[in-house]
């Protein structure tokens, strides 16, 4: 009976890991000395591409088949590279992140991986999961440009880069042309402040019960609220920054949410809500992902116009947008460095970007001839093109290990704030000694 | 062993092949818990003192890790929402249990109707059933606010949206879904009690409730116990509904440890720490598991 006291299937997978870990160190090992040897061994590889020499990769991701574009973009590369094959690993989109780092520390012998966003980025750099790419794109000359301030933003650590954005979302504002028309109010505007968009809110609500037209609509999901909070705070970042700040955007949407131009959140989440209630027609204004496009752009069900605008920004800070980007990685183990490289600069590079922007998706790579396609493919008007370009970008602060455990922490104590459990005040000075005692914690 | 009288074979020899065949039946068994359990703890145990974080380098630190644990407020507040969590439902499920399977015992029409009836939560699956009951909590539309309106509350809990709701929320389901699966254990109990004792308790002129009180319930101390210290561990184990239906929140108010062990082994990938909250976790049942047998022992000399 006592066995059963052990959370045996814990401390199981936990061995199960550690079983694996060993061999995956084992294999730290010789990957090590692969990487030194690779150096050498480029021209042969290279020679033996030339001979049609067949490798494997092994490629990670989540919802391959779902998805669309990454099984668009692994087979454009198959075509291009008929002497590389990519087994392709799918997962679950919402088990990704865990079963990734349990195949990584497992010594999966995986090549190539995403990672699901630039928050969970820095923990795979201190878990030397991933290879410093800097040689490879020296090496190739791979330009870097494209990518614009993002790179420096999520991924330059000590100098270094260690995986490449192939999807870059600037967070913008969708709306509703329809509902705008009806109420009579001019659309929002490409430099509009969160304070103007309050404003405008109540007039395009309308409406009683299931079917009332809310102003505003953030998911319910607290990981999609604190970003834009942030931006209030000048040159935000996690670590550093004076968490008091917060009282005023935490109270600017209790007071949005008590206006009734934005559902109660609380009630939003226990319903599970999400981007359907505007497909529906049932919000004017919505803030999410530019990811989104895509997603308007597919859904058979929205009969309605619609179109999009730059991030509000708080009055009195300088206008830009929260960004999110997602890194595809190669793992430091591998040996297969240079088909590795290959598959990697074409996903996250020019050809991968085209195919991305041919699925309405903006890319990490955002070339002229690029965007240009993504305009084409996706038909929105001249303002929301504007809206999903040239964005000046912030994020939660310089990449750092314990980023993740940051924001997840100052995600709970907001949630606390915005379901009406605790007080702003309380709230902010949660999070200031949360963060204290995480910081002490790992340093 | 049988009394088959005349057996003058060597007995040594038959005791040694009965006790191979023995090892051989329990062999399968006991390489399974071997592998998947036996293991697996003691790598527990030795990885709790290290800062194993998945891919690093194990490094020895001691009991750093159990010192790290008094000063993390993710470890003391998903400790105290677990004994919250056992206290407030443990006494509950055991007395109604009880009650249902007097209840079902006392030959009323139907029952094994509601025997079934009253097992059903307990081969449901816990996930489809916190999913379930997610929208009976729901704060405006769930059946249960409605209700509570409907009989004149004005202000029904937000349940799951409000910090001091979560819990007994996830408590109140968590009894409702056991209920069933002990009453079944009491129910057994209650019908290997012998018929003789009530009899001779009403030739005595015990009433009902004495009946209940010297007979009955000293009956069912073994089955007692047993539901006891199942259903603490039980308790103490809670997962998959605070994963389902709050992970953990509002905030942490439903943070209970094993979520908070699970949290840092894989998501924040400090399994060193994570195995050394799991032993924690282990001490704790095991004291109280122990306290009990004392306790048994003691009332039944």
């Amino acid at each position: 009976m006592l066995k059963k006291i052990l959370c045996g299937l814990l401390a199981g997978a936990m061995a199960l890991t550690m079983f694996a870990g060993c061999s995956g160190e084992e294999g730290t090992t010789s990957g090590e000395g692969g990487s030194t040897g690779t150096t050498e061994s480029t021209g042969g590889e290279e020679g033996g591409d030339a001979s049609g020499e067949e490798t494997t990769l092994r490629l990670s991701l989540w919802d391959y088949e779902t998805v669309g574009y990454d099984k668009a973009m692994v087979e454009a590369f198959q075509e291009a590279n008929p002497n590389i094959k990519v087994d392709v690993v799918s997962t679950p989109n919402a088990d990704y992140a865990s079963k990734i780092a349990v195949m990584l520390s497992g010594g999966d012998e995986v090549d190539v991986f995403y990672i699901k966003s630039n928050t969970d980025y820095p923990t795979f750099v201190m878990r030397e999961f991933v290879r410093p790419l800097s040689d490879l794109i020296e090496a190739n000359n791979f330009d870097l440009e494209p990518y614009g301030t993002v790179l420096d933003q999520h991924y330059r650590m000590d100098g270094e880069l260690y995986a490449l954005p192939y999807r870059t979302n600037d967070w913008v504002l969708f709306y509703n042309k329809d509902i705008f028309d009806a109420a009579n109010v001019p659309y929002p505007t490409n430099d509009m402040t969160w304070e103007e968009l309050a404003e405008i809110a109540p007039q395009v609500t309308s409406g009683e019960g299931g079917s009332k037209i809310y102003g505003m609509y953030y998911q319910p999901k607290v990981s999609f609220i604190l970003p834009f909070m942030v931006g209030y705070i000048d040159d935000y970042d996690n670590m550093t920054s004076d968490l008091s700040q917060m009282a005023y955007p935490i109270q600017y949407f209790i007071d949005l949410q008590n206006s009734g131009s934005y559902q109660s959140y609380a009630e939003a989440k226990s319903m599970s809500q999400d981007q359907t209630y505007f497909f529906n027609g049932l919000n004017a204004m919505f803030y999410d992902g530019s990811w989104f496009v895509q997603m308007l752009c597919d859904e058979e069900s929205v009969d309605f116009e619609w179109g999009v605008a730059k991030s509000p920004y708080w009055e009195g800070t300088e206008q830009k947008g929260f960004a999110t980007t997602t890194p595809i990685a190669i793992n430091s183990t591998t040996e297969k460095v240079d088909a590795a490289w290959q598959l990697l600069s074409f996903l996250t590079g020019e050809e991968g970007a085209m195919v991305m922007a041919e699925n309405k998706m903006v890319p990490g790579y955002m070339s002229d001839a690029v965007m240009e396609t993504y305009r084409e493919v996706t038909g929105i008007d001249d303002s929301s093109y504007e809206a999903l370009t040239n964005n000046v970008t912030y994020g939660f602060g310089e990449p750092n290990t314990v980023q993740g455990l940051l924001t997840t922490a100052f995600q709970e104590e907001l949630e606390l704030a915005i379901t009406g459990n605790q007080s702003v005040e309380q709230t902010v000075a949660n999070m200031e000694s949360r963060r204290t005692e995480i910081i002490e914690q790992n340093s | 062993m049988s009394k088959k009288p005349p057996a003058p074979m060597p007995s040594k020899a038959i005791t040694r092949r009965n006790r191979r065949n023995a090892y051989l039946f329990l062999l399968p068994n006991f390489l399974g818990f071997l592998v998947f359990t036996f293991i697996p703890v003691i790598f527990a145990f030795a990885l709790s003192f290290t800062n194993w974080q998945g891919s690093n380098k194990m490094d020895f630190i001691g009991i750093d890790n159990f010192i790290r644990m008094f000063g993390d407020s993710d470890f003391t507040i998903s400790f105290i929402n677990t004994v919250i969590y056992t206290v407030g439902t443990v006494p509950f499920i055991m007395l109604f249990a009880l009650l249902l399977s007097m209840l079902i015992n006392s030959g009323i029409k139907g029952a094994p109707i509601f025997r079934a009836l009253h097992f059903f939560p307990h081969i449901s699956s816990i996930v489809a059933i916190s999913v379930v009951w997610q929208f009976l909590y729901n704060n405006s539309q769930g059946p249960i606010n409605m209700f509570l309106r409907s009989i004149g509350i004005q202000n029904p809990p937000g349940w799951l949206s409000s910090a001091t709701w979560a819990l007994p929320a996830v408590m109140i389901m968590i009894i409702w879904k056991y209920i069933g699966y002990y009453m079944i254990n009491y129910l057994a109990g209650l019908q290997a009690i012998p018929k003789d004792l009530y009899e001779a308790a009403t030739i005595d002129g015990a009433n009902g409730i004495e009946q209940f009180f010297y007979v009955t319930l000293p009956q069912l101390k073994p089955t007692t116990f047993y539901v006891l210290i199942m259903a603490v561990i039980e308790s103490f184990k809670v997962f998959t509904p605070i994963h389902v239906m709050t992970q953990g929140g509002p905030g942490r108010a439903t943070s209970v440890l094993v979520y908070q062990i699970y949290r840092d082994a894989f998501v924040n990938f400090e399994m060193g720490y994570a195995s050394a909250m799991s032993m924690a976790l282990f001490v704790v049942i095991f004291v109280v598991t122990l306290i009990q047998f004392k306790l048994q022992n003691k009332y039944e000399n």
